[in-house]
């Protein structure tokens, strides 16, 4: 008796502190805004400036939870989702929003749109917001997309030392990279150079599909109006035996399975290799660049186009849809007060004076302004590498990078300006019964061994047979085909 | 973990160089099975060894020699200095510092004091409590329901948070339990008819046998707190509360951007550091508590 009495006392007292701790959180703080997003280890730091501008500006305590990486921030996410207590915006992508979306878990801010995210819209553009569109209804604000940032980079001393010119096609590559592994670029008369290097955890191909005709392996694009997946795309079969040809003819770093890009790229730095896929910020930034200097003092990088190939002129697929989504937990629906602040961030940021504020910082502090051109002060530079956690619904991007990183101007718009081929994978909701984890181990095990060359490509479409039967890939590219036509990118 | 077995082979007194004959076999034996053990170590401490000559090469030179060289040509502490310019490497040392010393500590009281009694064959309801504790190490409450726990009791966001729904483990309680049990009843019933209460009995009779599993399970409790992450991911928002191996963790996701032109990616000597300063400490503890793991239980409490 005693002891069942006990029981439910300690029972009832837990329930107790449960709901007063609760109705104290939700209480508290109406001017409290608090953001979660994925930071790659940036912090604002505890002078945060912007975030003093905005409680200046806005009235609003911006409170920004940084997360390192992005599967540390899902497993928190759903915690606190599920907690009840999620924050107010919170970073997502398209597969996981339409997960949210189906608990009931994301606000509907359709009826937003025009009035209260008014700025937003005209910011972002209808053409972009389709990242946050389930099912007809807008469950996120986008953030603009960026521009492209990879190419090919190759040496250019080591061409002129082999007398040859700039590759332009996919046989020059070859021919390019034949040259650097074997004819000693760097004249140490030693064989230990190798033509083209490249990490797993980024494609070292991908300036590559596009001369054959095809986005590449896995990427969804348009072709002659019509949804076409990269694995089913014949031209991928031919891509893949280039490929192949590349890395039989053995002028292909042996660690581009097993390296990450960061360590091919410190290979490519150490004069092991003369090709590689990489960002500009990568390859220009001086804090790089000043030490690959010092060991490789003759090295001379250059930006290469997408190289044309069999099926024609080259272009890199982009898939400019990947930009982040953020979202509005559903239950601030409820609490009129609080959407409207979190709407009243939103289009601050959105706005000229908010985007100059999360883009450049504070006016005579990180940059000057003179005939209404923003000129950054060399403290942007040095403090300012946080700020685009605040920008949530992106930035000018042109006007951002060449203010900001003056000094790689040339190598900024070398990216940006070459041609494109729009993929669109990134907005596919995984259709129910498909295991994409199961898919990619299966496909990525077959690539690698089409283009080591231990399976000859005549097996090829037994692969992508096996892929679309056995792994519930049709399924996928079914629900591709649905969901990209559904939203107007096919005729 | 790498865990070195130590055993020292001490000649008797007297018997040196008189009745011990050593044979060429035996000695061979010897060799064989000391050239082993060297490789075994050497394969053991090359990571470490790695790590720690790539935190302070210069990093020119690291590209200069296309790679690492295990005894670099010239020293640098740079990385070092670098890394703890940056003000949340300190903190966040001092936190993992709190957490590690005031959790372990919390771990072992209750640990032992829920441990003793059950050793208790005398107790009532001993295999009810145990059956109930045993019930938590097969049928965890999960992710989601933890986090209601303890977002309801108010930790959510506190250094608590991190120590306070790992304060006891069963696991550890079941061991300690068993050694205690394997001390002799005797000793205890000598203590008894001494006029020792419980607590007395634990604290003077039993605690000051039960030194190796203290240190042992001290040391589990230790190692986990010290690699406290996944709690601290779910639990804590306040960047100040973060522990070392989430900040280092963050260190080392920076490079993963590489299409984020405001990124600053560390070099590799800074994240090697950061991973020697997270690692070092304790590395330095594990010899200490080591002799401990392989002594003997009893030693010669009971005679006869």
């Amino acid at each position: 008796m005693y002891r069942s009495v006990v029981a439910v006392a300690l029972g009832s007292a837990l329930l107790l502190t449960a709901c007063s701790s609760g109705e104290g959180a939700d209480g508290a703080g109406d001017t409290e805004l608090t953001i979660s997003e994925v930071s790659f280890g940036a912090v604002p730091p505890k002078d945060d400036v912007i975030g003093q501008a905005l409680k200046k500006e806005l009235g609003l305590d911006v409170k920004l939870n940084a997360v390192g990486s992005s599967d540390d921030y899902y497993a928190q996410l759903s915690a606190s989702l599920a907690g009840g207590d999620a924050p107010d915006l919170f970073q997502v992508d398209r597969s996981r929003l339409q997960q949210f979306v189906k608990q009931g878990l994301v606000l509907d801010l359709t009826k937003y749109l025009d009035t209260d995210l008014k700025q937003y819209t005209s910011f972002v553009g209808k053409d972009q917001m389709k990242a946050a569109i389930l099912d007809g209804k807008t469950y996120g604000v986008v953030k603009r997309p960026q521009y492209a940032y990879s190419t090919y980079w190759i040496r250019k001393d080591w061409l002129d030392k082999l007398g040859l010119a700039v590759p332009k096609t996919t046989d020059d590559l070859f021919a390019v990279a034949t040259a650097f592994t074997g004819k000693d670029p760097d004249g140490n008369g030693k064989p230990d150079t190798y033509g083209i290097t490249g990490g797993k955890d980024a494609d070292p191909w991908a300036p590559l599909w596009g001369g054959f005709g095809t986005g590449g392996p896995g990427a969804e694009y348009v072709e002659d109006g019509k949804i076409v997946n990269g694995y089913q795309d014949p031209d991928t079969k031919t891509a893949l035996e280039y490929v192949a040809k590349l890395v039989n003819a053995k002028v292909v770093d042996p660690d581009f399975l097993s390296s990450t890009l960061a360590q091919a790229q410190e290979r490519a730095m150490q004069g092991k290799a003369g090709i590689l896929c990489q960002s500009w910020p990568q390859m220009t930034k001086p804090e790089f660049t000043a030490s690959a200097k010092k060991a490789q003092p003759g090295a001379q990088w250059i930006q290469l186009p997408p190289l044309a190939g069999p099926a024609g002129p080259g272009a890199m697929p982009y898939d400019e849809n990947f930009a982040s989504i953020y979202a509005i937990p559903a239950k601030v629906g409820k609490d009129e007060a609080k959407l409207k602040n979190i709407m009243k961030f939103v289009e601050y940021i959105s706005g000229e004076a908010g985007n100059r504020l999360v883009s450049y910082g504070i006016e005579g502090t990180h940059y000057t302004v003179a005939d209404g051109k923003v000129k950054a002060t060399p403290k942007l530079a040095t403090d300012g590498g946080w700020f685009w956690l605040y920008q949530l619904t992106g930035r000018d991007e042109g006007e951002y990078l060449g203010i900001k990183f003056a000094a790689q101007k040339k190598y900024i718009d070398f990216a940006a300006k070459q041609p494109l081929m729009d993929t669109y994978q990134s907005l596919v909701v995984n259709p129910e019964g498909y295991n994409q984890v199961d898919a990619d181990r299966y496909s990525n095990e077959q690539l690698v061994q089409f283009i080591s060359g231990k399976k000859p490509l005549s097996q090829y479409d037994a692969f992508v047979s096996d892929l679309t039967n056995k792994f519930g890939y049709g399924k996928y590219v079914e629900g591709a085909q649905q969901q990209l036509t559904d939203l107007g990118l096919a005729k | 973990m790498v865990t070195l077995v130590r055993t020292r082979i001490k000649p008797r007194a007297g018997t040196r160089g008189t009745t011990r004959i050593s044979s060429r076999e035996d000695r061979i034996a010897n060799g064989i099975v000391y050239l082993a053990l060297i490789v075994v170590a050497v394969v053991c401490v090359f990571p470490l060894l790695f790590v720690v000559a790539a935190s302070i090469t210069p990093y020119g030179e690291v590209l200069r020699n296309g790679g690492y060289i295990v005894i670099p040509r010239s020293i640098t502490f740079d990385a070092y200095r670098e890394l703890l310019s940056d003000p949340a490497i300190p903190r966040a040392l001092s936190v993992t510092v709190f957490i590690t010393v005031v959790g372990t500590a919390l771990n072992m009281l209750l640990t032992t004091l829920m441990a003793y009694p059950l050793s208790r064959k005398d107790l009532p309801g001993r295999s009810a409590v145990l059956l109930i504790a045993l019930f938590t190490t097969v049928f965890g409450a999960g992710m989601i329901p933890t986090y209601l726990i303890v977002k309801a009791t108010g930790l959510l966001d506190t250094v608590w948070a991190m120590i306070v729904p790992g304060a006891v483990s069963v696991f550890n309680v079941l061991i300690m339990k068993t050694f205690f049990e394997g001390i002799p009843e005797e000793l205890v019933d000598a203590a008894r008819i001494d006029g020792a209460g419980e607590l007395r009995i634990l604290l003077q009779v039993l605690l000051p046998l039960s030194v190796p599993v203290m240190l042992t399970l001290g040391l589990f409790y230790g190692v986990s707190h010290w690699n406290e992450f996944f709690q601290a991911i779910l639990y804590v928002r306040d960047q100040d509360l973060l522990p070392l191996q989430v900040v280092v963790r963050n260190l080392l996701a920076r490079s993963q951007a590489t299409e984020n032109a405001d990124a600053v990616l560390p070099l590799v000597t800074v994240q090697m550091a950061a991973v020697v300063v997270a690692a070092i400490p304790m590395i330095a503890v594990y010899p200490f508590v080591q002799k401990h793991f392989q002594k003997g239980v009893l030693l010669g409490s009971v005679k006869g």
